[in-house]
């Protein structure tokens, strides 16, 4: 297909534009499309279909398996749920408060987009450790955070932050503030002006920035294996699954499970983007 | 409930948007609030509200002195420039959302709050939109929600900023009558902003002129457009012309050419002498003190302008009926019918008034 | 999926503020206090404290061992194929990303949508889950695998391999900075210069890279960011052979567990210190010449 897109025998697409440079330019795009990701992907579907479903099922409904999506979906919800709650807080702080440092503070918390996930993973599970600066602190009340699923959730918090707050931050800086001071003139008090006319606007952001930090959360690996501690049924994330049965040599069995936790993503998102849907119509007639 | 504004003044950082305005606001009266953009009439209406607290003076509501009422218990019903409508709410919440915001005991029954919504709806002549979102609104119907919402907790004091900058020429004029009917049937004391001086001459009972946070006059529209108090006041409503002048023994003088004035200007140095194009008495120009080329000609509306040099680099625009024929190139002789002389010692004499009131002291 | 498994969506300036607004309706200076320190004491935790850590564990036993790192013959080789790699992936996305936004931006097409949601979709695959699309593709099981291996060309656990996954975890950087961006300046310019006869290469060398040299340049510190710090895809495809197919995040796993700590953060240090880098030149980009970029990225 990248060899007819920009040839004139093509009726269908007759005036994509007068500049020069069509052909040459989606040509290119689509073959390197093609090969670097269609390619690789459609092989994935093709090893999937030869297993069948019996081959798929009998797979992945093993216990292992099911627990390991269990914690991977379950604590990814979870840390999302925290970076909605947290992302939120934020962005309001650097869009409507002036402090000394506000550049700064606003571009470190890009730093979980810019930090190799493998140097945050060593760096938190050294920070949660039992002999770690907090997880020492964490001991003393009896709490143990790394090598649990509360240190994977912990990582997860630290990888989808950016996503809450970058998606909110410029919808709240959008927002008139005059619809703030038509509530004060209104007589509603501040908490009432924030709950029924601030936060409802953010609410579409809001769940767009949770299901990006949920998407991103359910196949994270760098950042996590350090401090999941990995033990089977308790702290094994899907991803980490995957790997393992490479490092076996059961190609089968990975496409399995990679399958398994792309169906269930899906589904979810699936589901997300329908709240979302339905949070714009009640929320978002802008 | 009249509102009294002393010495009232504001900075914002560095920019000082308001020094010593004093304004008395009568019951009931609609006041325009007028001036260019930079002359603080918008700051002036956010304080009135409670919108911004002043750096200095203060506002009396009535006998109260209002200055350090928190603007949600201070009762005002304020109008924004781009409506400010709640976007995720109907029209209906919108309108009640006032309503809906006291506290516990003295919130009206929820039948109540329809019972409102749809009186203030039928009042604005939304009937039948209450269900609509304020996007699926034309500008002028978002325009008579804000309104709605804004009387909808019934205040003692209607402020409108803009109301019509947003809104195109042809709404613009039929919400400006409708604006005054809704002012005489509520009865309250409205006080709008505007830079238009059509809108405010048009609409309102009085006008306050305001230039870099002072006020230049306050009057109704024939004070302000027959008996400018400032050379600024001039230059900003209607046309005139503003000449440099020497006075001296009862006599103006421009360059070569001088006008006489009456033998009662006793005033020596510089002026301004204003003259609005329609008041120049024209004659054969052999006669005249001041003569002028017509270097140009138009047609402007019911009215035909013609430009006059009468020195080089110096020419104005007088006004002619529309069959008068005058050949450009042609000379002619001036006198003005009504002028008004500002003197650089700031007096201002004007043979239309025999004595300047107080109220015209800038 | 409209949006999910995207980079946040493009924003619009936001409008100009009057210099006291919300000053009297805003929240009160103690909830103001709380908001602030629970956000900050919040970031601080999740952010800063890592950052902290990595420095701090690198040289907890002392300059030294910190130094002695780099003259670990793994550790240079490591540093020496990260360099490599990102030299090769990272170029070929600036490529792909001036083509795609290229046809994308300037001209007509049907099924553009399809296209955009293409180039976006790495960002929803899972890195583990992309190494493993090679593995089937290229490794012993495969066909295509045998069949190169047999001319003498090896992928899996080999640097091809580590090239390859490498581009498709970071190929949507660059083109998602330019397409928005050169869909906003349009195509007035390049027309007006074609009409004055210019050639496409001059259009595009003289007209369009001017305009968009800033958003290019911040895109590629992002590809660069990804391209340098990829953990999960590479080391499924890599086999993390010590000296030759093991990155530096690679080698941090290597280090770490070995228990070789301090060796780990070390090479940690770099790679934080490079993103670092690319935060501040990023924030400076977005300070200097947010007019330049994508309206996305003016914050």
């Amino acid at each position: 297909m990248s060899a007819t897109a920009g040839s004139p025998s093509l009726h269908r697409w007759p005036n994509p534009g007068i500049l020069p440079g069509f052909g040459l330019s989606l040509g290119f795009t689509l073959l390197y499309l093609a090969l670097i990701v269609l390619l690789p992907l459609a092989a994935l579907a093709v090893k999937a279909s030869g297993l069948g479903f019996h081959g798929f099922w009998a797979i992945a409904a093993d216990p292992r398996v099911v627990a390991s999506l269990k914690l991977s979906f379950g604590i990814s919800l979870l840390a999302a749920a925290i970076n909605a709650v947290f992302g939120l807080l934020v962005a309001w702080v650097l869009v409507r408060y002036d402090f000394p440092g506000k550049r700064i503070v606003d571009a470190i918390v890009d730093l979980p987009f810019a930090l190799p996930t493998a140097v945050a993973g060593i760096a938190l599970a050294t920070l949660y450790a039992p002999k770690g600066w907090i997880g020492r602190i964490a001991e003393v009340f009896g709490l143990k955070i790394a090598y649990t699923p509360v240190g994977i959730a912990i990582a997860l918090v630290f990888i989808g932050l950016p996503f809450v707050v970058r998606t909110v931050q410029p919808v709240l800086a959008d927002l008139d503030q005059e619809i703030e001071e038509a509530a004060a003139t209104l007589g509603a008090s501040r908490f009432l002006t924030i709950r029924r006319v601030i936060l409802p606007p953010l609410i579409p952001a809001v769940i767009t920035g949770f299901a990006l930090a949920f998407a991103r959360g359910v196949g994270e690996y760098g950042s996590v294996i350090f401090i999941a501690g990995n033990m089977p049924f308790v702290s094994e994330i899907t991803p980490l699954l995957v790997v393992i049965k490479l490092e076996g040599f059961d190609l089968a069995g990975a496409t399995c499970i990679a399958l398994a936790m792309l169906g269930i993503s899906f589904v979810m998102l699936l589901a997300i983007n329908m709240a979302q849907a339905l949070s714009r119509r009640r929320f978002g007639h802008v | 409930m009249d509102i009294r504004v002393r010495q009232l003044a504001k900075e914002f950082n560095t920019f000082r948007a308001l020094h010593g305005v004093d304004v008395d606001i009568r019951s009931g009266e609609l006041l325009a609030l007028l001036g260019p953009s930079g002359s603080g009439k918008t700051t002036l209406l956010r304080v009135i509200a409670g919108l911004e607290e002043p750096t200095g003076g203060q506002v009396f509501f009535d006998d109260i002195d209002a200055t350090s009422i928190p603007v949600r218990e201070r009762g005002v019903g304020f109008v924004f420039q781009n409506y400010a409508l709640f976007k995720h709410m109907t029209v209906a919440r919108n309108i009640g959302f006032g309503l809906e915001a006291r506290p516990k005991g003295e919130r009206p029954s929820r039948a109540a709050i329809a019972a409102r919504v749809a009186e203030l709806l039928d009042f604005v002549q939304l009937s039948g939109l209450g269900g609509r979102y304020p996007a699926q609104l034309s500008g002028g119907q978002r325009q008579r929600v804000a309104l709605a919402r804004a009387l909808a907790v019934e205040p003692k004091v209607l402020l409108l900023d803009e109301p019509f900058g947003a809104l195109d020429a042809k709404v613009r004029k039929e919400l400006r009558k409708w604006l005054r009917l809704i002012h005489d049937k509520t009865g309250l004391t409205t006080v709008f902003v505007t830079h238009d001086q059509d809108e405010a001459l048009e609409l309102a009972d009085r006008i306050v002129v305001l230039n870099k946070g002072l006020v230049e006059q306050i009057g109704s529209a024939d004070d302000i457009y027959d008996r400018p108090a400032s050379p600024f006041v001039y230059d900003f409503i209607g046309d005139a012309v503003g000449l440099e002048v020497e006075v001296a023994d009862g006599r103006a003088t421009i360059g070569t050419q001088s006008i006489p004035l009456g033998l009662h200007v006793h005033d020596r140095g510089k002026g301004r002498l204003y003259v609005r194009p329609h008041h120049w008495q024209l004659s054969e120009a052999d006669a005249a003190h001041l003569v002028g080329t017509v270097i140009s000609q138009r047609r402007s509306g019911a009215e035909r302008r013609a430009e006059v040099e009468i020195a080089a680099h110096m020419s104005f625009e007088i006004s002619l009926e529309p069959g008068q024929e005058i050949a450009t190139g042609c000379r002619l002789g001036l006198a003005p019918k009504r002028w008004r002389l500002f003197t650089a010692s700031g007096r201002v004499i004007d043979p239309g008034v025999s004595r300047v009131p107080e109220d015209y002291a800038i | 999926m409209s949006s999910a498994g995207l980079l946040p969506e493009p924003r619009r300036q936001p409008p100009p503020r009057s210099p006291a607004a919300s000053s009297v309706v805003g929240e009160s200076p103690f909830a103001r206090a709380v908001i602030m320190t629970v956000a900050l004491a919040f970031l601080a935790l999740f952010l800063v404290l890592p950052l902290v850590v990595i420095f701090a564990e690198a040289f907890s036993k002392g300059a030294e061992a910190f130094l002695a790192t780099f003259s670990d013959s793994d550790a240079v080789a490591a540093i020496a194929t990260t360099f490599l790699v990102t030299a090769i992936a990272v170029p070929a996305n600036i490529v792909f990303g001036i083509a795609a936004a290229w046809a994308v931006a300037k001209f007509q097409f049907p099924l553009k949508s399809v296209l955009l949601t293409l180039i976006d979709l790495p960002f929803s695959v899972s890195p583990v889950v992309a190494g493993l699309t090679f593995i089937i593709l290229f490794g012993a099981q495969s066909t295509l695998g045998p069949m190169l291996e047999a001319h003498g060309i090896t992928i899996i656990f080999a640097l091809p391999g580590l090239v390859i996954v490498t581009i498709f975890v970071s190929v949507p950087f660059v083109a998602r900075e330019l397409i928005p961006l050169m869909q906003q300046q349009g195509t007035a310019e390049e027309e007006a210069a074609l009409i004055l006869g210019a050639s496409g290469f001059t259009i595009f060398r003289r007209v369009t890279l001017p305009n968009i040299k800033w958003g290019l340049f911040y895109g590629v510190l992002l590809c660069n960011a990804r391209a340098m710090g990829e953990f999960g895809a590479v080391s499924v495809v890599s086999g993390k052979i010590r000296g030759e197919t093991a990155t530096m995040p690679l080698q941090i796993d290597i280090y770490y567990n070995e228990y070789a700590s301090v060796a780990a953060f070390s090479i940690a240090v770099l790679l934080a210190l490079s993103a670092l880098l690319t935060l501040a030149l990023k924030a400076a980009l977005e300070w200097r010449f947010a007019d330049e970029l994508a309206a996305g990225r003016r914050h």
